[in-house]
């Protein structure tokens, strides 16, 4: 047994280690600031869908030879705007429409990778993340996506949440309402694909909704939730990365069996203010 | 993006804060209004009554321009509705969702993010701002408070708050007293005194005749047209509320010789069980 610094810094003697580290808290940092609007906005199934729907964008750029994030990107914008076309031009509700292309694209991906030679290996990958497999040159790709989210959110701070506070107010204030909320679907797909390298398509839900979840049940204050969840997620990307060291368990269940585990203590420690709140409100409404 | 940039439509002087010209709305292709003509006078308080059913949340909405009418035109201080920042809505059903992590001075702030521009944040000036629209309706104490824990009337009182802080010239409120008790609705009341004195133009939708004849200084009686438009007891003629509702009104003479009016139709429920 080494000493105590000589555990905490053994894994990231390795470089695969070291730029691991870093794609991990730059995931565990972006993903619970865009999370927060995920959260409060109720549209975790929405990303999740969008997680499955980028996988043929991934089996494509693989194909051809691109950086994953391109293929995905492509795909994932068109089917976040093409979601809300459905709805916004059809009777069909949002979440069904969100079905039907989830699944289809979904589909196509595992088709694609069906057809070419190593399906079950690069399937895991996609799936459930190759964090320790994150190059230089994606690693200021990487970088580059996940300044530009943060520098649009904190521009566009007050828009966004009017927008998600208030609708009728976002239109009566003529902010540009259409606008926005496709801005804030192109976010979400931008932040999927900085995550997928990470956890893979079907953990990164958990890095959208768990830590800033976690933060939801800390504070009252939209900020906090956001500094909070990203405290909590770039923490979970450090832990989750020596359990995955010492442990052997894959990088990105190991992130978010981290991350789910302070939700559940913080669920657990904290007082049932939630609770009690709705039962105040529900009395004060009354009147 | 152009327009989160772009500069708000300008007032033309002596032009009133509305004018509604043939004014017609048509939803599934019945007419929720029809060939509407008025002119409200600067700083007035108009109460806008009638039947269920009769376009007054309509009416609110085509000014506030959140529905576009099938013809006419609405006029706000001579420009057409679009590009004024000077229209605060507070709609019956708030789409608010209660369970966001503001407080209630945050919620207040909403209304000056037009007012600030993009890419700014509030400064020292917009916060006292804030906590003078929030004195103002009473709510200054309850600044810190999540919104979601306050009650209907605090809410309402926050939403005339906001609409303060965005230095609305025009405030148009549905139904700000249905549901609340009688405190809150004199605090709701005292609020609307407030806004009067500042020479804000306020519209509000209601079903209380009661409340429109004693507390306005113009009434606007609806069913779909025009029924009357003036001084309450001009507005409120047994002539006109007749031409209005029809058989839902009962006309009572009250102790003191006058007209007590009672509207039965406030709901889908009532409408059937008093018809």
């Amino acid at each position: 047994m080494g000493s105590l610094p000589g555990l905490l810094l053994d894994p990231f003697s390795h470089a695969f280690m070291l730029r691991g580290l870093y794609a991990a808290l730059l995931v565990g940092i972006v993903c619970p600031i865009l999370g927060t609007y995920v959260v409060l906005r109720g549209m975790a199934f929405f990303g999740d869908a969008l997680a499955h729907i980028i996988l043929p964008g991934v089996v494509i750029s693989f194909l051809l030879g691109w950086p994953m994030a391109v293929g995905a990107l492509l795909v994932g914008l068109l089917a976040a705007l093409g979601i809300g076309l459905i709805s916004q031009r059809t009777e069909i509700r949002e979440d069904a429409a969100i079905g039907v292309v989830f699944a289809g694209a979904f589909a196509l991906g595992v088709a694609l990778l069906s057809i070419q030679g190593s399906y079950a290996v690069d399937l895991t990958h996609i799936l459930f993340g190759d964090l320790l497999g994150v190059s230089t040159a994606d690693l200021f790709l990487l970088s580059g996506l996940g300044f530009a989210v943060l520098l649009t959110i904190l521009a566009l701070y007050k828009e966004f949440l009017v927008l998600s506070f208030d609708p009728v107010l976002a239109t009566t204030l003529r902010l540009p309402v259409r606008f926005l909320t496709n801005l804030q679907l192109v976010l979400l797909a931008v932040v999927i694909v900085i995550s997928l390298q990470a956890v893979g398509v079907a953990l990164v839900l958990a890095m959208l909704v768990t830590p800033a979840s976690t933060a939801r049940m800390l504070t009252r204050r939209l900020p906090y939730m956001m500094l909070g969840g990203a405290a909590i997620g770039s923490l979970s990307a450090l832990l989750g990365l020596y359990l995955s060291y010492y442990g052997n368990i894959a990088s990105g269940p190991a992130i978010v069996l981290v991350e789910t585990a302070i939700f559940f203590l913080v669920f657990l420690a904290v007082p049932r203010r939630g609770v009690m709140r709705r039962k105040a409100r529900a009395a004060s409404r009354q009147d | 993006m152009a327009t989160l940039i772009s500069h708000f439509a300008p007032h033309e002087s002596g032009s009133p804060p509305i004018r509604i010209d043939s004014l017609s709305v048509r939803y599934n292709g019945t007419l929720a209004l029809d060939d509407l003509k008025v002119e409200i006078p600067p700083g007035a308080r108009v109460a806008i009554v009638g039947p269920n059913g009769a376009g007054k949340t309509t009416l609110l909405q085509v000014i506030a321009g959140t529905l576009e009418p099938s013809s006419g035109k609405v006029s706000v201080f001579g420009r057409g509705p679009h590009g004024h920042v000077c229209i605060a809505y507070v709609p019956q059903r708030s789409h608010v969702n209660w369970s966001f992590p503001v407080s209630v001075q945050d919620v207040v702030m909403m209304g000056r993010i037009r007012k600030l521009g993009i890419f700014r944040w509030p400064r020292s000036s917009d916060w006292a701002l804030v906590a003078r629209s929030l004195e103002q309706v009473g709510m200054l104490a309850y600044r810190d408070r999540p919104i979601g824990e306050l009650s209907g009337g605090q809410q309402q009182r926050v939403f005339l708050a906001q609409a303060l802080a965005q230095e609305a010239e025009i405030i148009l409120l549905d139904e700000p007293l249905t549901g609340l008790d009688l405190p809150s609705q004199e605090a709701i009341l005292n609020a609307l005194d407030t806004l009067h004195t500042m020479g804000i133009t306020v519209l509000i939708a209601t079903h209380d005749l009661q409340l429109a004849a004693e507390r306005f200084d113009l009434v606007m009686l609806l069913n779909r047209r025009l029924i009357s438009f003036g001084k309450p007891d001009e507005a409120l003629s047994e002539k006109a509320l007749l031409s209005a509702y029809g058989g839902h009104l009962h006309v009572v003479p009250d102790e003191k010789g006058s007209i007590l009016l009672t509207d039965t139709c406030c709901d889908g429920d009532d409408e059937v069980r008093h018809g």
